[in-house]
């Protein structure tokens, strides 16, 4: 029988960083039952016509009916893709409701923790109301868009607002199957393969997940810094680990925070191992790249008996970034992802499972740069803020994310609920801010 | 081969952060900072390790201070320093 490809104007082949991500996902729903999604939170000095923001968003993602794709496969199973419908689009899902204003980092932790519908939503909005200031909050799926993607999307909605045009043709969905280049994939998936083995062979350390996690889902601490902060915090990173190194320096401030916690905690077993999620595309390729995954992972190895010294494991961080980036260690991460897309997700963690290749890390991190959201308005309303709440692999279950806003920097500490207590969290919080502004 | 001038490196530097940033040679600048330019800390690194490529310099141990690295102009006098 033969078998007939879809139309390639409905349907974007999925990269080995996408799988990938659909492998968390999977195991994010099996664990916790919502998946692997994030939100970005834009908070408004005011409140916006909640009618016109309505009619807004439908006008918007008329234009964009890959947000309601979902996952399929071809050429005999081997390369799966995002399908999606052109004639099929659906109305924007925006939540309308006013909180007291205490009330609002529950209704945030609400939202994320919320599953989507069904297997072609993957996106929802929420504007939430509390005392004459508001909060846009965008949930989205990380299957579709990846962090910087999102805030691209975002840049997007308000460009069009702006400067109405034609801004959405910008955006490619075209991808090719990568079934090609076998070798060069075989050679990047026996390197990949040699780097986690060796980085999973010893204990590491990690919290213990709560037994309930299936009903609890994650909580959040934002630490939020004003821009005098910031600005001293990054001539502070730029002098102690070198011009424009802000992600090692971040990293160690995190390091040093879950340090305290693994050891008030009495865990003390072998090094931490952290993957970082890094973005791959440069920032003239965004608009081009928003949806789908553009990122690679450094994964680092700090010995716990040393994360006590700050130099010595910022130091540790910058020659491992180094070394990784020399040996191309990233790009072989996504070539050998390429080869994981043959294996279906429900066999696809267990057999990473079986090989000890996952899970791996002690916590998640990443700083996502100054937001790609270039305006300090939306929908005619002061932008105060804007920051990430995602909720990382589970396990390990814990992360710490940066991202700047209009120059002011941002610290979100996520966790499953009951991996740490509150005053582990205050504790936490406290230490990164403590460092960060030293 | 002979000692390079800073033009020279700063030629070589140019073509490598043009091709970190995939954008045209055109439109970097000998004097732009590398932030400006859009370069973040892999950008940075990857930087570095084309150094140590082009001229045998391996230079994260060094200060990496923001006077000898924001620009390809400061960053080819530090290398011509070095005695490339």
């Amino acid at each position: 029988m033969a078998f007939r490809l879809p139309s390639s104007k409905n349907k974007r082949y999925l990269t080995g960083a996408d799988w990938i991500i659909n492998m968390i996902d999977y195991a994010n729903k099996k664990v916790t039952g919502v998946g692997n999604q994030s939100q970005i939170v834009v908070e408004l000095a005011g409140s916006p016509s909640t009618d016109d923001l309505r009619k807004k968003l439908r006008v918007f993602l008329k234009n964009y009916p890959i947000v309601n794709g979902r996952i399929s496969r071809d050429y005999i199973n081997l390369a799966p893709y995002w399908k999606f419908d052109r004639k099929n689009s659906r109305p924007p899902k925006l939540k309308v409701y006013d909180v007291e204003a205490g009330q609002m980092p529950d209704e945030l932790e609400q939202a994320v923790n919320t599953p989507f519908d069904d297997d072609r939503e993957h996106l929802t909005f929420r504007l939430i109301t509390s005392e004459g200031k508001s909060s846009l909050i965008m949930t989205f799926d990380h299957r579709l868009l990846d962090a910087r993607g999102a805030e691209a999307f975002l840049n997007m909605f308000q460009l069009e607002q702006e400067e109405p045009g034609e801004h959405y043709k910008k955006v490619s969905i075209r991808e090719s199957a990568r079934l090609d280049r076998w070798k060069e994939q075989f050679d990047a998936g026996r390197d990949t393969a040699c780097t986690l083995s060796a980085m999973a062979k010893n204990a590491q350390p990690v919290f213990p997940l709560p037994k309930a996690q299936r009903k609890k889902g994650f909580k959040f601490k934002v630490i939020s810094f004003d821009k005098t902060q910031t600005e001293h915090i990054v001539k502070k990173a730029y002098s102690e680990a070198g011009y424009l190194l802000v992600m090692p320096y971040f990293l160690t401030v995190a390091v040093q925070a879950l340090h305290k916690a693994f050891c008030g905690k009495n865990i003390r077993s072998g090094d931490y191992i952290i993957p970082v999620s890094t973005d791959t595309r440069t920032k003239d390729q965004l608009p081009e790249k928003t949806f789908f995954n553009y990122v690679s992972f450094f994964i680092f190895r700090i010995s716990q008996e040393k994360a006590d010294d700050f130099s010595c494991v910022l130091n540790d961080i910058k020659e491992q970034m180094y070394d990784q980036v020399k040996q191309k260690k990233l790009q072989n991460f996504n070539k050998a992802s390429n080869l994981l897309r043959i294996v279906p997700l429900a066999i696809l963690g267990p057999l990473m499972k079986l090989l000890k290749q996952w899970p791996i890390g002690s916590f998640c991190s990443s700083y996502v740069g100054e937001n790609t959201y270039n305006f300090s308005k939306f929908m005619d309303k002061d932008v105060v803020n804007i920051y990430h709440m995602p909720r990382p692999p589970v396990s390990p279950g814990v992360g710490i994310y940066f991202n700047q806003f209009k120059g002011k920097l941002n610290a979100t500490l996520s966790y499953v609920d009951g991996i740490l207590n509150e005053d582990e969290v205050n504790s936490i919080a406290g230490e990164v801010k403590a460092k960060l502004n030293s | 081969m002979g000692k390079m001038d800073v033009k020279e490196i700063e030629k070589i530097l140019m073509k490598e952060v043009s091709a970190i940033l995939a954008s045209d040679i055109d439109e970097i600048g000998a004097d732009i900072p590398l932030h400006d330019l859009g370069i973040d800390s892999l950008g940075f690194v990857e930087i570095l390790v084309s150094i140590e490529k082009n001229f045998n310099l391996r230079l994260m141990e060094s200060g990496l201070t923001q006077e000898d690295f924001q620009t390809i102009n400061s960053l080819a006098e530090r290398i011509s320093r070095e005695g490339v």
